[in-house]
């Protein structure tokens, strides 16, 4: 019995997603290892003489060695692992989803400033209901429009919040 | 102690920190009743709406939303068998059954009261607790409160939900993250590749929302159904008797008790509270065969446990300043947001504040009770609303959270690219409570650390070996304590073990 539970995790030793992120995550930290010279601020040697408190290079320094260290300890267990890739029983529908609402979040983190939060918000709900399955025009309207205006005013009047405006260039 | 709580009661006695309360228990309990959406989520949303309210009203506003949220989660679980939240998973043995009997309203009440019941002597217990452990947190100078965090970040990484290994990576993220912008110490800027903006460093907001809303919504629509739940739902049958529920009262008692404990140690969770809770009832009763065919009890019990755990986990976070799950890392922003640093040093200036919390905590209880009891039809009603609408509001509020706190765009990326993470964390089995954790203590813990270095005059070892014995002791301890709580953990998640070691 004992061994056949033990018997799946011989079986998947092999390449996966979890030897992929231990790589990366060693060469992580050589990568931080490198930038640390240039990318970490020394502190000013008063009078040749160097202080004693904590070093601002020795956290980044520590979390690099840690990237280290834990990299090698996970590339080396990653091929017994045999946990499930949630990406992999995604479909091309699924990606398609999630693709469209990413890029949606892109436009209206460019649009919010420039166009102002109802107008933004509006054309985000509204494209992103109808993307869902929404069919129902005047209730995608009423959404689309009515909460984020409700949202605007609830913040302007009863948070003393301002969000951008109308239009805003 | 009870001066300081009579003038907490009068901070507390305000229409506006009561309508508010009201206010985080409806919204909570209407996110916590949508299937696939979280507590942890609904939080991370409504978070920024505390920051431009008083303390003694914005943070009851989110303690509102936690209780209803975690109370939430069992309507779906009763009605459709869906769990709204993971802390409702235990409630669907019994609660779909007793639907399919045609007693969901009797189940319903069940819940409602076995939670209101199980988180108001879970939270009146910590009111009582939590002076003593400040007394001692109290006494914390820098290298003890370095040792804690250290201790902190180890034992989160080892009683995550996911692998030790991937939990470690997370908490290596977590600190990295924290690194971005300028040291705590001497304000020396480290990772900003020549880049204004980042000199301020990543703000806790749209980490937060980033890592708890987005990822939801993200999930949500992977497939395009345009409805939670594609029937009609409605409360059916009696509602439930006080005979019924003084029969239950020793189990409602017993799951009170195993989730009060539970809350207290970090990174558990009300999951494994109220599994555990209901395995307790079920090997308690007489009658454990009639578990998960439909009975009361089996309700009752997980409903009281994950409700009792909410109470106790704010007690690392208000004596020391450690979150010990994704929900008290939020509610951590929310005080920090206030400018208040909760930990030993907050106890001592702002003991009424303090008080005026926790006993917030109890209100919330029955206002819980109240709200629960007359909307509950109304709640019933909320898993069939349409996906197609919700989600894109919620992206909106996650937006606008966002971008209120600062005014700064440059935050919505960061929401982008942490809700992104997120996702991925979660396909690929990866806890984000360590890096959250992480991020949040690393500061700290340098900060802490820097100072004991000067303190120490440049011997570290000689310093804490001989003059702070207290750090010395936990240093010592942290290895044999976070062992014990990966082991422990282990255990409480996989039952094979207690089986394999009793054989």
């Amino acid at each position: 019995m004992q061994a056949d539970a033990d018997r799946p995790s011989r079986r998947g030793l092999r390449i996966n997603f979890n030897t992929v992120l231990a790589a990366f995550c060693v060469f992580f930290s050589i990568f931080l290892f490198v930038i640390i010279p240039s990318q970490v601020e020394r502190p000013l040697v008063l009078f040749g003489q160097a202080s004693e408190g904590l070093d601002p290079a020795f956290f980044p320094e520590l979390v690099a060695l840690g990237f280290l260290a834990v990299g090698l300890w996970y590339f080396g267990s990653s091929f017994k692992l045999n946990d499930i890739n949630g990406f992999r029983g995604l479909t091309a529908r699924n990606y398609l989803n999630i693709g469209v609402t990413t890029l949606a979040f892109v436009i209206y983190a460019i649009i919010l400033k420039p166009i102002g939060f109802v107008a933004s918000s509006a054309l985000v709900v509204a494209a992103l209901s109808v993307f869902y399955g929404a069919r129902h025009w005047p209730s995608i309207i009423l959404v689309s429009a009515g909460i984020p205006i409700a949202i605007y005013f609830a913040f302007r009047r009863l948070l003393s919040v301002s969000l951008p405006e109308f239009p805003d260039f | 102690m009870f001066d300081t709580i009579l003038i907490s009661i009068e901070m507390l006695l305000r229409f506006d920190t009561l309508a508010m309360m009201c206010v985080g228990l409806v919204l909570g309990i209407f996110i916590g009743a949508l299937p696939g959406f979280t507590t942890t989520m609904a939080m991370a949303v409504l978070l920024p709406i505390s920051f431009f309210l008083s303390p003694v009203v914005g943070i009851p506003f989110l303690i509102g939303v936690y209780k209803g949220g975690i109370y939430g989660g069992s309507i779906p679980a009763i009605l459709v068998g869906i769990p709204g939240t993971g802390a409702s998973v235990a409630t669907t043995f019994d609660g779909l059954p007793l639907t399919k009997n045609g007693q969901s309203r009797k189940a319903l009440d069940m819940a409602l009261a076995a939670s209101a019941i199980g988180d108001f002597f879970g939270s009146l217990a910590t009111l009582f607790l939590i002076g003593p452990i400040a007394l001692i947190a109290m006494r914390f100078g820098p290298p003890e409160l370095a040792a804690v965090m250290l201790l902190s970040m180890l034992v989160i990484a080892f009683s995550g939900t996911s692998m030790v290994i991937k939990s470690l990576m997370m908490l290596l993220f977590g600190m990295f993250f924290a690194m971005i912008g300028q040291d705590p110490i001497g304000a020396l800027s480290r990772f900003t590749f020549d880049f204004f903006p980042l000199q301020s460093g990543i703000d806790l907001l749209p980490m937060l929302i980033g890592l708890f809303a987005i990822p939801e919504v993200l999930l949500s629509i992977e497939k395009n159904t345009r409805a939670f739940v594609e029937e009609t739902v409605r409360p059916q049958g009696s509602r439930l008797t006080v005979a019924e529920l003084r029969a239950s009262g020793r189990t409602i008692g017993r799951s009170t008790v195993i989730g009060a404990v539970i809350g207290m140690i970090p990174g558990v969770g009300q999951v494994v509270a109220a599994l555990m809770a209901y395995a307790a009832a079920k090997s308690a009763s007489k009658e454990p065969e009639k578990f998960g065919t439909g009975i009361l009890d089996g309700v009752a019990a997980p409903e009281a446990a994950n409700n009792a755990v909410n109470g106790p986990t704010m007690v690392p976070l208000l004596t020391l300043g450690i979150p010990g799950d994704n929900i008290t890392a939020i509610l951590l922003g929310a005080f920090v947001v206030q400018g208040l640093r909760p930990g030993p040093q907050l106890f001592e200036q702002q003991a009424p504040l303090i008080y005026a919390i926790l006993i917030s905590m109890l209100a919330c209880c029955v206002l819980l009770y109240l709200l629960g009891y007359l909307l509950v039809p109304l709640f019933s009603r909320v898993v069939m609303i349409r996906k197609a609408y919700l989600v894109p509001l919620t992206v909106v509020f996650a937006f606008v959270g966002t971008y209120v706190y600062r005014s700064n765009v440059l935050d919505l990326y960061f929401l982008i690219f942490f809700g992104l993470l997120g996702y991925a964390a979660r396909k690929l089995s990866f806890d984000v409570t360590p890096l959250v954790m992480a991020f949040i203590l690393t500061p700290v813990l340098e900060y802490s650390l820097g100072q004991t270095m000067l303190l120490s005059q440049g011997d570290l070892l000689r310093y804490v070996t001989v003059e702070r014995p207290v750090a010395l002791g936990i240093i010592v301890v942290t290895p044999v304590l976070v062992w014990l709580m990966w082991y422990r953990t282990r255990k409480l998640r996989n039952p094979d073990l207690n089986a394999g070691s009793a054989q």
